[in-house]
């Protein structure tokens, strides 16, 4: 009893901002500035929200559709298939690329944002929604992840097809594909959320307001009206509310896929 | 086994002209740009001018500092993580399998998202003052400010490392532990000379990048406390790069950091070797 009651205080903890962000995106100023505040809210109101009428949202989401799925898709294509080679296939210097390609996993990312940002303008790809998808498309993690998966084929069953005179794309597609579907959306998913999530470098590369994200243009609008206090609407409330524009579509995909998200990924065949 | 050079090449290829183009080259790239003084128009080599500019100048040495202490912080938080896990490996699946997908949660709006919401708990007053019946300007100075920004970054990374920490626990074979009661160790010595010397591996990697994740620390203090007393190295590479546009000085500051974290990854190596 003690122990679900240290349980549920750990997830009240938890839950915490997410809930007031959600309560207070609907009070006015007196509402979000009482304290205590209240645990449900009193005096709804839908200004923060309404407020946002004007803003460009079809174009912003339409940008966000673009750069998540082809970030997810393509990236997923590109990681797995290097996965897939570094453990069905022999070729000399196996050893030191995996190395290679692998150890870059350490590095912070703002450590490369500035020359990554020279090189995306000597491509000529400043401006527009490119760089945002290009720099994400190589993920060691995943690679990381894929390797682990199909580690966990068994070589045996590869060996016997090869035998029966299966050819390689054989192999790929009729023995390796069919298991592979639960790392396929784990990694969809994971890029998926960090194409969506990637604040500090879509806020550098995609600074044109027809270019912006959902992401970038809420935070950009967000933090323009910060300062000024516009028709009575306290700006902590449309934070709030901003904040929750965003947390919903994440919110809608971890709950389609979440049992995709808490499974572990222990292997191909189960034993 | 038969080598398959051509498919190996095809099949690794778009994944390594991608490594090259936005890993590989800017890494070699950062290190050219960090001995250039660079304007819009010329870039003249200046020898080891940038490093010696950055190292005299007191808000980098102090964004050294903080990363630091933000790290020192949030290596306590996972802490909390492993006694968490620990305490959810003895309760029944059922409440595991309901944690699990609650701790997800946070994980999801981590970051730029929650932080409006973050500014409104410690705001002036706001309901930490309130609970404490005080009146802290808690972003004012460093010596709350930081505390404050570490727990939303601990709030952030908690769930995950707990899940991670878990499935690990989780992946111990029973029967070390049940020849460990046949030989007599209580409760504690069973948890602590067997099942975390079992998880130690995941536990430096988990340890290794919340020390890194602490010098990367941005976006809470770019939304609450844009100030030099809270920032860290990534938001002070970030402030000379591209705010202030000396690209030079910003690459020597992320040389520094990349060599803190290539230094980091090579304790682990050592701490392994023990």
């Amino acid at each position: 009893m003690v122990k679900k009651l240290f349980l549920v205080c750990i997830f009240i903890i938890m839950l915490i901002p997410m809930y007031f962000m959600l309560i207070c995106s609907f009070q006015d100023i007196h509402g979000v500035m009482k304290m205590p505040p209240d645990i449900f809210p009193q005096n709804i109101t839908f200004k923060n929200y309404t407020m946002m009428k004007a803003y460009p949202f079809a174009r912003w989401i339409a940008n966000t559709v673009f750069i998540t799925g082809i970030t997810s898709v393509v990236s997923c294509f590109i990681t797995l298939s290097a996965s897939y080679a570094f453990v069905f296939f022999e070729f000399p210097h196996k050893k030191k690329l995996w190395v290679t390609m692998l150890l870059t996993i350490m590095i912070p990312r703002i450590v490369l944002i500035i020359p990554t940002y020279v090189i995306v303008k000597k491509l000529g790809i400043a401006g527009t929604l490119w760089p945002a998808i290009l720099v994400l498309l190589y993920n060691p993690g995943g690679m990381f992840l894929g390797r682990l998966y199909f580690d966990t084929v068994p070589k045996s069953l590869l060996e016997s097809a090869r035998l029966d005179g299966a050819n390689e794309m054989q192999v790929l597609w009729k023995i390796v594909a069919p298991m592979s579907l639960p790392i396929v959306i784990l990694l969809l998913l994971t890029m998926g959320i960090m194409a969506m999530t990637d604040f500090i470098w879509q806020m550098l590369v995609l600074q044109k307001p027809a270019m912006q994200t959902l992401l970038i243009g809420i935070i950009a609008k967000a933090t323009e009206l910060g300062n000024t206090i516009q028709m009575g609407v306290e700006p902590i409330g449309r934070k709030m509310a901003s904040g929750v524009i965003l947390v919903f579509p994440l919110l809608v995909i971890f709950l389609i896929a979440n049992k995709y998200f808490t499974q572990d990924i222990g292997g191909a065949v189960k034993e | 086994m038969k080598q398959h050079k051509a498919l190996a090449a095809t099949f690794i290829t778009p994944a390594f002209l991608f490594f090259c183009l936005f890993t590989l080259l800017p890494i070699i790239e950062v290190i050219r740009m960090s001995f250039l003084k660079i304007n819009f128009i010329t870039s003249v080599y200046v020898g080891f001018d940038n490093y010696k500019t950055i190292f005299k100048d007191e808000a980098f040495l102090l964004s050294i500092g903080n990363s630091f202490v933000y790290a020192i912080i949030t290596l306590l938080g996972v802490c909390t993580s492993v006694f968490f896990a620990f305490f959810l490996y003895h309760m029944t699946k059922r409440w595991q399998d309901t944690v699990r997908i609650l701790l997800y949660l946070p994980v999801l709006s981590a970051g730029i998202i929650i932080s409006s919401a973050w500014g409104w708990i410690f705001h002036q007053k706001g309901v930490i003052n309130w609970l404490l019946q005080s009146d802290i300007n808690w972003f004012g100075q460093a010596s709350t400010a930081i505390p404050a920004i570490s727990i939303m970054v601990i709030h952030a990374g908690f769930g995950l490392n707990t899940i991670v920490i878990l499935a690990n626990l989780q992946g111990i074979g029973k029967e070390y532990i049940e020849a460990a009661v046949i030989d007599g160790a209580t409760w504690w010595q069973i948890q602590w000379h067997i099942m975390i010397p079992m998880i130690a591996p995941i536990l430096y990697m988990i340890i290794i990048s919340t020390i890194i994740g602490a010098f990367m620390v941005f976006e809470y203090i770019m939304m609450v406390a844009p100030y030099s007393y809270t920032a860290t190295m990534a938001y002070s590479i970030f402030q000379k790069g591209f705010e202030f546009s000396r690209y030079g000085i910003a690459s020597a500051q992320a040389v520094v950091l990349l060599c803190i974290s290539v230094g980091l990854f090579m304790l682990k190596k050592q701490v392994k070797a023990w």
